[in-house]
């Protein structure tokens, strides 16, 4: 199962397209209240996180999932319509397992669903 | 002092400086009024000629402090009337200064004295009343400081005749004259203000009271027949041209601040619309990326290829908005750059061959030749950045011909030289070349590509440099 946190329609409709397109289970959030809700009741394979999130920022938001014991391990992707260094560092410091721009290519999508999700 | 300044911010003439221009001037006064009654002074201000030249010096400096300040005026704010009242400033200062050989050569010079504050008074009146009729000193021509030199030639003629009679008898009259001038000039002073709510125009509202006590003490002094002592008035004298020099400072120092905030709104406005529009861009190249991969059913050639079209026009405008805040961060100092000792020679010949494909479509010969294993400290992304920026350049401008792309060691350091044979840049053009939004003929792209590059060599601690002759080609060498 793929976790989306995002908070914009569009991009959660494009994800949600290619997703469905290339058969990935998957589930939808917009905020990182509902993601972390999400994952104290199921074990998402790999995370999609938005750095703009309406209640906490992607990273303030790994850091929490981080904390979560079953979430240690999880892969958790940052993405950002800003590709800037600075937020590659901030990211890794999080906890974050890639750091992704938007909009994320079909291809890199499918071949992170298929790294990560056997 | 003609245009509104926004009040919250600014440097407001201060007011213990006020008070204490009006300390000093209820003392001028009293000395004045024991003068006029011929009481004893504690300190007797006897005339010296070093103590009248210091301050003769001190306003004539003053006065041309004013003077460069309101060129500053007319010249950023476009404003004559500043010029005009800088001018009067200047006048009447300068004839302060010659007025200083009244000590040494006896005959004449006193004159300038009446001169020098004529021209101020009826100056500054006719000055203010311009500005009270119009809204605004600033009128749209010359005109004023015409009639300005004219008055100022009517009073170098009056003066020379003047060195040639007993002005004695006049004395008196040009005396009060000149205070009723200046007593005049008040009112009219605090309407100018009002209405234009300057330190300037405050200045000259304040700086009107110490003349008029000026005026007076000199009034005294000449009726006491102490017409040596007349140091008190001299120096009293220097406060009215100290004073609007002080705020007319404050002014062009508000005008700086001013000019400094609007750079940092224009910054923020940038790189806040440039966010705005990144997500929208990103979206619809989502979107085709959707069509492209078949999530919408499979799609027929045509239809592929508009989409394509759709899908590569919008990476282009996406590719502009990352260079607008790419340049926006470098300009703020926000970009980092890795140091990490990386193979130079890799990096380039990977750029080479992104282009190689591009080069052969478009028809040019394209010859690289890259030294192998050249390794610098760097950050290889920025590197790569500023390589591809350079050869989509030569890419851009060159319609026929060659494109040589060397990288070699001299050295030290590692040189990468491009150079083709394309529409070039003519000479005066040149040191245009790496500021933003600087770019050539009908070619697309909005000329952010070569300083984002200079930047880039700079926080490298690298150069750039180019040399390039219109119609035959450019070369471009980076030195790291």
């Amino acid at each position: 199962m793929i976790l989306i946190v995002e908070d914009d329609r569009d991009t959660q409709a494009i994800l949600e397209k290619l997703l469905t397109h290339y058969n990935y289970p998957f589930h939808i959030t917009s905020s990182s209240k509902e993601a972390l809700a999400y994952c104290q009741e199921n074990t998402p394979k790999l995370l999609l996180v938005d750095i703009s999130l309406p209640d906490m920022n992607g990273f303030e938001l790994t850091k929490e999932l981080r904390k979560i014991d079953k979430m240690k391990k999880c892969p958790i992707v940052v993405m950002s319509v800003n590709v800037a260094e600075l937020f590659k560092e901030k990211g890794i410091e999080s906890g974050a397992t890639d750091y992704l721009e938007k909009p994320l290519t079909p291809s890199t999508l499918k071949s992170l669903a298929e790294k990560y999700i056997p | 002092m003609h245009s509104k300044l926004p009040s919250n911010d600014i440097v407001r003439f201060p007011n213990w400086l006020t008070l204490l221009i009006l300390f000093f001037s209820t003392l001028a006064l009293l000395a004045t009024l024991m003068q006029w009654f011929d009481l004893p002074l504690p300190i007797n201000p006897k005339s010296h000629p070093l103590t009248t030249f210091l301050a003769n010096w001190l306003q004539s400096t003053a006065a041309l402090f004013i003077f460069v300040g309101c060129l500053f005026y007319l010249i950023v704010m476009r404003d004559e009337g500043a010029a005009y009242l800088g001018l009067i400033f200047l006048g009447s200062g300068l004839y302060d200064f010659i007025h200083f050989f009244a000590l040494t050569t006896s005959v004449g010079f006193p004159t300038f004295w009446f001169v020098s504050r004529l021209i101020l008074g009826l100056g500054l009146i006719v000055a203010m009343l311009f500005g009270l009729k119009k809204g605004e000193v600033g009128v749209k021509s010359y005109r004023v400081i015409a009639l300005y030199f004219l008055f100022f030639l009517a009073l170098i003629y009056g003066a020379y005749a003047m060195i040639k009679v007993d002005l004695a008898p006049f004395e008196a009259l040009l005396q009060y004259t000149s205070l009723g001038l200046f007593l005049l000039a008040l009112p009219i002073a605090y309407q100018f203000y009002t209405r234009h709510r300057s330190n300037f125009a405050f200045a000259i509202f304040l700086s009107l009271i110490p003349n008029a006590i000026t005026q007076l003490d000199a009034m005294c002094t000449a009726n006491s027949h102490l017409f040596n002592s007349c140091a008190l008035f001299h120096i009293i004298e220097i406060l009215s041209f100290v004073i609007p020099a002080i705020g007319l400072m404050l002014d062009n120092a508000n005008f700086y601040f001013i000019i400094q905030k609007a750079m940092e709104m224009r910054a923020n406005f940038i790189s806040r619309v440039s966010h705005e529009l990144k997500t929208p861009v990103s979206n619809i190249i989502g979107y085709t990326e959707c069509l492209i991969a078949g999530t919408e059913g499979p799609l027929s050639d045509h239809q592929k290829d508009v989409v394509e079209k759709i899908q590569g026009l919008s990476s282009k405008l996406s590719q502009l908005i990352g260079d607008l805040v790419d340049i926006q961060k470098i300009d703020k100092g926000q970009v980092s750059i890795e140091k990490t000792s990386f193979n130079l020679s890799k990096t380039c010949r990977e750029c080479a061959e992104n282009f190689a494909q591009k080069m052969e479509e478009k028809g040019l010969e394209f010859n690289w030749s890259i030294d192998p294993d050249i390794t610098i400290n760097g950050d290889p992304l920025r590197i790569y950045e500023v390589v591809s920026n350079l050869l989509s350049n030569a890419l851009k401008y060159t319609d026929a011909g060659r494109v040589q792309f060397t990288l070699r060691k001299k050295g030290k350091t590692a040189e990468i030289c491009l150079s083709d044979t394309g529409v070039g840049i003519a000479k005066e053009d040149l040191p245009q070349l790496f500021y933003p939004f600087t770019r050539w003929g009908d070619r697309e792209g909005m000329g952010l590509g070569l300083s984002i590059c200079k930047k880039l060599i700079d926080a490298h601690k690298g150069t750039i440099s180019v040399e390039s002759t219109k119609g035959k080609g450019t070369t471009f060498k980076v030195e790291l």
